[in-house]
């Protein structure tokens, strides 16, 4: 900087001398700092400027008003306490070599807090001096090689309210020093105290803006912060993932212009509105519209920030996503409501009279039930076209159904839900009516009535779809799988119900047409005759009379038709009004016989009908009235008549008695008030109450009864009185669904609503909380810099509510921040903590401390996020598992601000590990001591081979020995195989002593080749007493895996035992046990055991694991499934596989061990 | 030991065989050992005398299938089984095949050079007895038939003048091929020729 003027300093300094000179030299002097004060003052202020130009620009001034030739200027690291030169350019780089090699002047602080050298003097002393003889100082202990001469020294130490934060040194005047020079420095040293002060002050309101801002993006709610225009300030990451919005895209768009339905806007605009007043926090629960379309439920929860004025500035919305829940409970509602129209249109299906009165009806029930826009039935016409005829509907029409023309042929128009519905004869869904290709004819006539989706089931009978009966609702991806399964069951029941009203109308038509040909009796197609009473005789006989009976006139009463005629008259005798009526067989063919008296009483009338046809038809009405006892029988809701007087079940169904729990028998002799949870009696005899006086045509209630069992199971009844043409009602028909499922879930459902509303408060309190102490801060900080407030206050509400304990720790071992949620988790308060940070080491449980401090080294030196798990004692004393996780913060610069950690309370989950760690490690424990049994031959074996050959050795031994001259050298090689193989021995007995050991947790890395080796070893001689050949398959240069070597040997042992005993049905020659090592492709190692055994079958394969079961005569079943949970616990995976030829294999993998990797 | 005899060890363990092949050795015996059963059929011949030590238990060719193959080809070396496991059915079916003994391992109660002494001497004197044999065949090849007859009637213990009288010669003529017979057949009295006959089951004793 202004290197031009720096030459005329020296030349000032000449002139001074004396006292006068020396008066006027201080004024000089004054007047320059001024100068040089004012000049610096600008720089400070510029917005751009940082530490290195102030401190640029102040060697400068310092350098100009001394008429140094070198210096520095350099602040004190607060961590190590060292002091720091900063890069200087210009003289200082072309004079000094140790300068220009460093490029940085770092001056060590020594034990002691002690600063060496001439340079160190101003700082332990604390007082700025000069001197003009530098080499005879006191503190001089000369300079490093290649540094510049220092002759005359002069030093100001820059101090912070006692603290020493800089130092700004001078050297090599072309004159000597002065009190002046010394002065004027001090006064540039108090000005470079405040810039630093400022500086400080500046990074710590950024670093707390950096935590606040990293706290709001990893929580896991919803934050959005509007100001009071609706502007959206901030917008979390939470927020961006759940609208596809990224926080760029919407920064300062007016939140209510696109993120929201418009039939909603009013009501959260209100809500805004309310939130400004003053009136918050408040809750609510809307829709916002994603980026995609989507529509997703929020709750939120807001609350606003105010001024120090009380002004509201902004509003902070904390929300949670909903959607799935809401969608769940929609579900279930939906469920409830085809239910119940299950059960109305069973009870029309018992009413109906006619057809088109039924289809009707039951439209008109899941209209009104289940709240869908439209209904119809359509029945399947056997024309050319195969259309589809519309014979009944319900709900929203307006003409659709005209414009159909639909077709259940295999063409454009038969590729609807309906026509596929009928010829597939399956329930057919089309969610969708505005993507789904197969609806394009009718999409726009459907969409127009503002149908979205629909729904078709056959009606099917007998092998045959009738026809369909079709749903359109108003809402996309409307029906569940459950409501789909309601409406199938539905229309079976219609379906039974058409065919019967079927059966019953041909009947009574017939009976009609023959009812009015009686009238004209030359035309009837039946015989009609008169007889005259006294003689007997035929009077009259109609052409079908002379044609059925040719022999009547001549043989009168002896005729077979007129046997039961003489019976006949005397009944008419006694009430000649009433006509008579019999049934008459004549060579084969039935007749209904109508004796009448003809008016005068001398003769009576028979009409004959052929009843043959009729006798059929009773035939199949007795049979559709057991289609009635069967729909009674097989509805798939409970159904019961109960007696009006007295409530007892006169008749129930078997779906009844499956949900009660009793057999017919049993339930036929009870009353329905036995049975009925006491609570519930009243609003049952209510209910009856009203029917009984005509109240109501029917009522439904949900109510609970006794099972026989004793359980409670929750009932929806709908009870209507069984009609009768006159008198009052003797039976109630009851339908009752079970509805205990619903229940239960209504109640999970309930739960998990009042705790999201607790959840919901809790933020609320959390949200008011942080708000009162917002307040405070905002009072505090409003004396600082207003923008950064701004930005601060907006960010720590959302740490302050955070869940988990949050803390951010300074580089000099400070609390930053401590959130209130450390006193629930550690038992001392965010105020206890910060006092005193020791306490954090102080609270680790003394077994987690090394890992704690390793922990804490690492992070340190790393960046990234890391996680531990540590027990810490709380200060009641109680032990609780803390899951860790923690990431250092870097400044701008890189440099150090700290680290960020977060903490969650896991003792519950951790126990929970813990217990299933110990049962497990027992359970393998005993499961290989069962395997030592079943080895106990196979070792015997094992163990006895070097033991024979130590007897065989020793034997021999003494044979040498007493020759007479004693062979030495074969003692002596006898002696050492004898050792050899009771080292050998040993080795068989540790083997065998491993597999009785309690395991640890401790893993290792290990390689699988080696340990399938050692396994193979240990199980040689029960291969060789099976018959079995074992061909090793490993493959080399393995990854290592990290394990516990007993646990993964004893699953190793399993499968290879049961590899044997799968293969003992087979000869001798064709057992082959294969174990092969491999890497796959997904990184994993993996050890394949095959044998070549008898295979497994498809429910054995299923049931594989299942603990207890057993496909050996002889095993406990616990093999696999601990291995497999060996396999899981050490992050593995183990499955089997029939192979193509014979036998299975099972593998193994496990994941590779985090070192081997690299 | 007079006879020195081989005893050829099958076992799959190294151990054992070296160990076995040692007490062999100082037993004043030859050893030779195998590692398989199927190794052990590769040998062209089979010395005498021998036994043959036989592990049960072998991967491969079992030793009780060894037995059978080597009964199957008329080999008659006594055969001593040793077992590390020891069940009664694999001992039933090993000695009722002709096994001599059979030990389970580690021998505690045996003396295993007597047991392997005896085997060898057990083939030595079967070997003895077929030599025997072989020559007592070889002469009575050289007989004549007359001969033959005049033998059969000698070993009915017939005096020279009945068997002149049963076949219709004289006592001089008889008393010549009685002469023949014990010169051709190499005997020195009747008994001793009666013993010879016993042995190649040309009476029975």
């Amino acid at each position: 900087m202004n290197q031009g003027k720096k030459g005329q300093a020296p030349r000032l300094r000449e002139t001074r001398d004396g006292p006068r000179e020396g008066s006027r030299a201080t004024r000089n002097g004054h007047a320059r700092l001024h100068l040089a004060l004012s000049r610096l003052f600008r720089t400070l202020i510029s917005p751009g400027s940082g530490m290195a130009e102030i401190s640029e620009a102040l060697l400068s001034e310092a350098r100009r008003l001394t008429g140094s030739v070198q210096g520095f200027v350099s602040s004190i690291d607060p961590r190590t306490g060292d002091n720091i030169g900063h890069t200087l350019e210009g003289e200082m780089l072309r004079t000094c070599k140790v300068v220009e090699e460093m490029r940085t002047i770092v001056l060590r602080r020594g034990p002691g807090g002690h600063y060496r050298g001439l340079w160190g003097h101003a700082l332990n002393t604390r007082k700025g001096f000069y001197t003009n003889d530098a080499l005879r100082h006191g503190s001089a202990e000369g300079v490093p090689e290649g540094h510049v001469a220092v002759k005359r020294f002069l030093s100001v130490p820059v101090l912070l309210e006692k603290e020493l934060v800089g130092q700004i040194a001078l050297a090599n005047p072309r004159r000597a020093y002065t009190d002046q020079d010394l002065q004027n420095v001090k006064g540039l040293g108090r000005f470079y105290a405040l810039a630093i002060q400022r500086r400080r002050f500046e990074e710590m309101l950024a670093k707390e803006r950096d935590f606040a801002s990293s706290v709001m993006n990893t929580a896991g709610s919803l934050i959005v912060v509007l100001d009071r225009e609706g502007r959206i300030q901030q917008f979390n990451q939470a927020a961006e993932r759940s609208s596809g919005y990224g926080f760029e895209e919407v920064k300062n768009r007016v939140f209510f212009d696109f993120l929201l339905l418009p039939e909603e806007l009013a009501g959260v605009k209100g809500m805004f509105e309310d939130l400004k007043a003053g009136r918050f926090p408040n809750q609510h629960e809307s829709y916002w519209v994603t980026k995609s379309g989507e529509r997703r439920r929020i709750t939120w929860s807001n609350t606003a920030l105010v001024d120090s004025k009380g002004a509201v500035e902004f509003v902070v919305s904390t929300g949670i996503d909903v959607t799935e829940r809401r969608r769940a409970e929609e579900e279930l509602r939906q469920g409830n409501r085809m239910l119940r129209a299950l059960g109305s249109s069973n009870r029309a299906l018992m009413r109906a009279k006619g057809e088109k009165e039924l289809l009707e009806e039951v439209c008109r029930i899941i209209v009104n039930e289940c709240g869908h826009a439209m209904v119809w039935v359509g029945y399947a016409e056997e024309d050319e076209s195969k259309s589809i005829r519309p014979v009944a509907y319900a709900g929203f029409e307006e003409g659709y159904l005209e414009t159909l023309k639909l077709s259940w042929a295999d063409t454009d128009r038969g590729r609807g839900p309906t026509g596929l519905a009928i010829r597939e004869g399956k329930p057919s869904v089309c969610r969708d009516m505005r993507t789904d290709p197969r609806f394009a004819p009718w999409r726009e006539a459907a969409l127009k009535r503002g149908y979205a989706a629909s729904v078709a089931v056959p009606l099917y009978r007998e092998g045959k779809a009738l026809g369909a009966l079709t749903i359109y609702s108003r809402k996309p991806d409307a029906f569940s799988e459950d409501e789909v399964k309601l409406l199938s069951e539905l229309a079976g029941d219609l379906a039974y119900g058409i065919a019967t009203l079927r059966l019953r109308l041909a009947h009574e038509q017939a009976q009609a047409e023959l009812a009015y040909l009686a009238s004209f009796p030359e035309l009837n197609p039946n015989p009609v005759m008169e007889i005259e009473v006294a003689s007997g005789r035929v009077v009259y006989q109609n052409p079908a009379t002379r044609e059925r009976f040719p022999g009547l006139e001549a043989e009168g009463l002896a005729h077979p038709f007129l046997a039961g005629l003489p019976a006949a008259i005397a009944a008419l005798r006694e009430s000649p009004s009433a006509p008579v009526r019999n049934e008459v067989t004549v060579a084969g063919t039935w007749y209904a016989e109508t004796v009448s008296s003809v008016p005068g009483g001398e003769r009576v009338r028979v009409y004959a009908s052929d009843i043959s046809a009729h006798k059929e038809a009773e035939a199949a009405l007795r049979e559709s009235e057991d289609r009635f006892r069967a729909l009674f029988e097989q509805a798939a809701v409970g159904v019961a008549l109960t007696e009006v007087q007295g409530g007892q079940f006169a008749r129930v169904n078997q779906k009844l008695c499956q949900i009660l729990g009793y057999t017919r028998e049993e339930l036929q002799g009870m009353k329905f008030q036995e049975l009925t949870h006491p609570d519930d009696l009243s609003p049952s005899f209510e209910m009856m109450r009203r029917l009984r006086e005509d109240e109501v045509r029917e009522a439904s209630i949900e109510k609970r009864y006794r099972h026989k069992s004793g359980a409670v199971v929750w009932a929806h009844l709908t009870v209507s009185p069984l009609r009768r043409p006159a008198g009052d009602p003797i039976f109630h028909i009851a339908i009752i669904q079970d509805i205990t499922g619903r229940k239960r879930m209504e109640a999970v459902l309930a739960r998990a609503h009042t705790e999201l509303e607790r959840e919901v408060e809790d933020r609320t309190a959390d949200l008011r909380a942080a708000n009162a102490q917002l307040r405070h801060q905002i009072e505090v900080r409003l004396q600082r810099e207003a923008e950064l407030i701004e930005a601060e206050k907006r960010y720590r509400t959302v740490a302050d509510f955070t869940y988990d304990w949050e803390y951010w720790r300074t580089p000099e071992d400070t609390l930053v921040y401590c959130s209130p949620s450390c006193e629930r988790i550690s038992g001392y308060t965010a105020a206890e903590l910060a006092g005193r940070t020791q306490l954090l080491e102080e609270i680790v449980h003394p077994e987690d401390l090394r890992v704690w401090q390793q922990h804490v080294c690492a992070t340190q030196k790393a960046p990234g996020l890391k996680t531990l798990e540590f027990r810490i004692r709380q200060k009641g004393g109680d032990i609780r598992w803390i899951e860790h996780t923690c990431r250092p913060v870097t400044g701008e610069q890189g440099e150090s601000l700290g680290v960020r950690a977060s903490n969650r309370d896991v003792t519950e989950r951790k126990n929970a590990e813990l217990m299933m760690q110990n049962l497990r490690q027992e359970l393998a424990l005993v499961s290989r001591v069962t395997t030592g049994g079943q080895l106990a031959a196979a070792l015997a074996h094992e163990l006895n081979q070097p033991l024979g050959a130590i007897v065989c050795n020793v034997e021999a031994a003494v044979q040498f020995l007493s020759q007479p001259t004693p062979d030495l050298a074969e003692v002596r090689a006898a002696l050492g195989d004898i050792g050899a193989d009771g080292k050998r021995a040993g080795e068989v007995i540790q083997r065998l002593r491993a597999m009785y050991q309690r395991t640890g947790q401790q893993r290792s890395a290990l390689g699988l080749n080696a340990l399938v080796e050692e396994t193979v070893k240990l199980l040689r001689s029960e291969f060789v007493l099976r018959g079995v050949t074992v061909l090793l398959e490993l493959a080399p240069e393995l990854p290592k895996v990290s394990g516990n070597h007993i646990e993964l040997q004893q699953v190793v042992i399993n499968l290879m035992m049961n590899g044997v005993e799968a293969m003992a049905s087979r000869g001798p020659g064709e057992r082959r046990l294969q174990i092969a090592s491999t890497t796959d492709d997904t990184g994993l190692v993996r050890l394949g055991i095959k044998d070549s055994g008898t295979g497994i079958s498809a429910e054995q394969m299923e049931r594989l694991g299942e603990p207890f079961f057993t496909m050996k005569p002889r095993g406990m079943g616990m093999g696999l499934a601990i291995s497999r949970s060996i396999m899981e616990a050490h992050g593995g995976r183990l499955w089997a596989v029939n192979n193509p030829d014979r036998g299975t294999t099972f593998w193994l993998a496990l994941p590779v061990e985090a070192g081997a990797r690299a | 030991m007079s006879a020195p005899g081989t005893v050829y060890v099958v076992d799959d363990d190294a151990g054992m065989r070296k160990a076995l092949a040692r007490l062999t050795q100082a037993a004043g015996l030859r050893s030779r050992t195998f590692a398989s059963a199927a190794e052990f059929l590769d040998q062209e011949s089979l010395e005498s005398p021998a036994c043959i030590v036989l592990d049960i238990h072998m991967p491969g060719l079992s030793g009780l299938d060894l037995q059978a193959e080597l009964a199957k080809r008329n080999l008659q070396t006594p055969i001593v089984f040793i077992t590390g496991y020891g069940d009664v059915p694999s001992s039933v079916r090993a000695m009722k095949a002709g096994a001599v003994d059979f030990l389970t391992k580690p021998f505690n109660n045996r003396n295993l050079i007597e047991v392997m002494r005896n085997a060898v001497r057990k083939d030595a004197s079967r070997q003895a007895g077929a030599a025997e044999r072989e020559a007592i065949q070889r002469r009575l090849g050289t007989l004549t038939p007359r001969e033959m007859e005049v033998l059969k009637l000698v070993l009915r213990g017939l005096l020279n003048k009945q068997i002149a009288a049963e076949l219709g010669a004289s006592e001089q003529t008889i008393k010549v091929h009685r002469g023949r017979v014990m010169d051709k057949m190499q005997m020195q009295s009747v008994a001793e020729l009666v013993q010879a006959a016993v042995k190649v089951g040309l009476v029975t004793a």
